[in-house]
């Protein structure tokens, strides 16, 4: 269920030219009951800009003793309206805040083994998946495209226990091409894959998982959408996705769809 | 200067400094009634079907709940994308998106028969037959209130807006509504429009039991970038606090020209932004895009209403409304 309740700016780390990561005091239960894939719905403006945006949640820290705040860390991007009065706040600055929203990643106990797909700033929640899934044992590999090494988050900041692979589109950094080339190899390698890109990325993944011609099952997708939004509650039906079952909206079916379901142009 | 309200008996002297009077009949010349216990409405399209938010704000404290509006068949709405963000407002072209009238009554009013807080319905015709014969249908349906006819959506290729911009074919509507039902009968104007009185005045003499003004302005932003407008519908409606001095002022016209509650809408976002339309002659209020802003919004004017009413010398609501606008003072007066 979410809550609408009043963050405040802790610190803020620019790691990017145009991304800034920021840390937000928030209710103990909100930080508690945070999955990841979820989002909140920040509002930096009131009028302008009007509408709340979007944010992944890329990281939950429970409080660390009963009385006291949770916090959250948002991957910012700062070269839009919002964004930036986000990112340049001061500490203790306070931002309304509706959330935790929409349906997050499922993590069965099952899986042993999860491939995560992240391409742009959708790093954020992989971040807290893997870090969820890593501290209930299971092994992680992150592979993480973007168009140069520039816009690629600093090793330090992804989790340390994860095997991480990188793609760039003009070969600056890791694989030269696409994300979804490096998919192949890890195919009869994981139980499930997890995954936060462009739509467009996810017809090429789903392109190579059906290429694949071994024995093993194809492990299932987790795909998670973006839209822009404006209520986050499933009301205004701004984000909507086709699907198999029809239209959904992201904000509240979503934004994590089985890639199966996503009807993909 | 309490205006006259059958269906609203006064609940307490002015000197007896009581909580102010919220209550309002948007349909005081109908049988039926839609005595509200405050003027505060969440407005169409803005709040679902009312369930959506229920875990967010008391729904019930509302004064009532105006639904997405519903097609007779269901509709998929229009292509994305289907909003834009402009200054201080955004575009929307959701294209009414509904599962049509048969799977809302299914869902729905079985949740809201056991509510407190009345729900009307909006609906979009695509023909005169097809609005008359949802309110047909929805006559006896337990817990819809009323209706609001939506002859003002700007986002689809048949009807919707096209009713509301002619007069004959808006009083054409509301008469075979008027015909069909005997459910308050609300009927929502469009901006887009040159005289927006002449409209009014021809809705009400067809029996409208009350107006709600105004629906979104016809828009567009343009994608630079990409050369081309930003909305997969091309045009769509611009709603927020952008539009309130439009709407405003049609208020002020509207209410000057005809005699029936008026509930006014268009950007509210604060106490005094509804104060505003009070005083214009709005009866009550709806909002709309601020509760996307803030779901609170709605609360908030709820909870300062009363205590600005109570400072200022007011005994009801009902007493602000058309303060600011001589001619609906002066029918009040001679009322």
């Amino acid at each position: 269920m979410p809550q609408q309740f009043i963050g405040r700016v802790v610190d803020a780390d620019a790691v990017l030219p145009a991304n800034t990561i920021v840390r937000l005091a928030v209710p103990a239960s909100v930080a508690a009951a945070a999955v990841p894939g979820q989002f909140l719905m920040l509002q930096s403006g009131g009028r302008d800009p009007l509408l709340p945006r979007p944010y992944s949640i890329m990281r939950a820290t429970r409080a660390p003793r009963e009385g006291e705040d949770g916090t959250l860390d948002l991957l910012v991007f700062t070269g839009g309206r919002g964004g930036n009065q986000l990112a340049d706040a001061n500490a203790g600055d306070p931002f309304p805040i509706l959330g935790p929203l929409g349906n997050g990643y499922l993590l069965e106990g099952k899986v042993r083994r999860a491939l995560l797909i992240a391409v742009g700033h959708g790093i954020a929640p992989l971040i807290a998946l893997a870090e969820s899934a890593l501290a209930h044992g299971v092994e992680v590999v992150m592979l993480v495209g973007a168009p140069t090494a520039a816009n690629l988050l600093p090793l330090p900041y992804l989790p340390e226990e994860a095997e991480i692979v990188v793609a760039t589109a003009d070969g600056s950094r890791g694989h030269h091409g696409a994300v979804t080339e490096l998919v192949p190899p890890y195919i009869e390698w994981a139980d499930a894959i997890y995954a936060y890109a462009p739509e467009a990325t996810y017809s090429a993944l789903r392109d190579t998982l059906r290429a694949y011609r071994g024995a093993r099952t194809i492990p299932p997708v987790q795909a998670a959408v973006e839209r822009s939004m404006a209520c986050g509650m499933g009301v205004c039906l701004g984000c909507v996705v086709e699907t198999n079952g029809g239209l959904k909206t992201v904000c509240r079916d979503g934004p994590v769809f089985p890639l199966e379901t996503l009807v993909l142009g | 200067m309490t205006q006259s309200m059958p269906g609203v008996q006064p609940s307490a002297s002015p000197s007896s400094a009581a909580v102010p009077d919220l209550r309002v009949d948007l349909a005081p010349n109908n049988p039926r009634e839609l005595v509200l216990q405050n003027p505060i409405l969440a407005a169409s399209g803005t709040f679902g079907y009312g369930t959506e938010y229920s875990g967010l704000l008391d729904v019930q404290s509302l004064g009532a709940i105006v639904s997405k509006g519903v097609t007779y068949r269901r509709r998929r709405g229009a292509p994305m994308p289907r909003i834009a963000e402009t200054p201080a407002g955004m575009l929307n072209a959701i294209g009414l998106q509904n599962p049509g009238i048969r799977g809302v009554i299914a869902k729905y009013p079985p949740i809201w028969s056991k509510w407190s807080v009345p729900v009307i319905v909006n609906l979009a015709g695509d023909s005169v037959g097809e609005f008359a014969e949802m309110a047909a249908i929805l006559d006896e349906v337990s817990g819809v209130a009323g209706l609001e006819l939506n002859v003002s959506c700007p986002n689809v290729d048949a009807g919707g807006m096209f009713f509301g911009t002619d007069p004959d074919l808006a009083a054409e509507v509301t008469a075979a509504v008027r015909a069909a039902t005997s459910l308050p009968v609300i009927v929502k104007l469009t901006p887009n429009v040159t005289d927006i009185v002449s409209i009014a005045r021809a809705v009400v003499d067809a029996g409208a039991d009350a107006l709600s003004l105004i629906n979104t302005l016809l828009g567009m932003a343009i994608d630079i970038r990409r050369r081309r407008p930003v909305l997969g519908n091309m045009t769509g409606g611009l709603s927020g606090p952008a539009v309130k001095p439009v709407a405003v002022r049609m208020v002020y016209q509207v209410a000057a020209a005809v005699d029936v509650p008026i509930i006014g809408l268009g950007g509210i976002a604060t106490l005094e932004d509804a104060l505003e339309f009070f005083m214009a002659g709005a009866t009550a209020v709806q909002i709309g895009t601020s509760t996307f802003t803030n779901p609170a919004t709605m609360s908030g004017i709820l909870d300062g209403l009363p205590t600005w009413l109570a400072r200022q010398g007011f005994a009801s609501v009902r007493e602000i409304v058309g303060l600011a606008n001589d001619q609906v003072l002066a029918r009040a007066a001679g009322a």
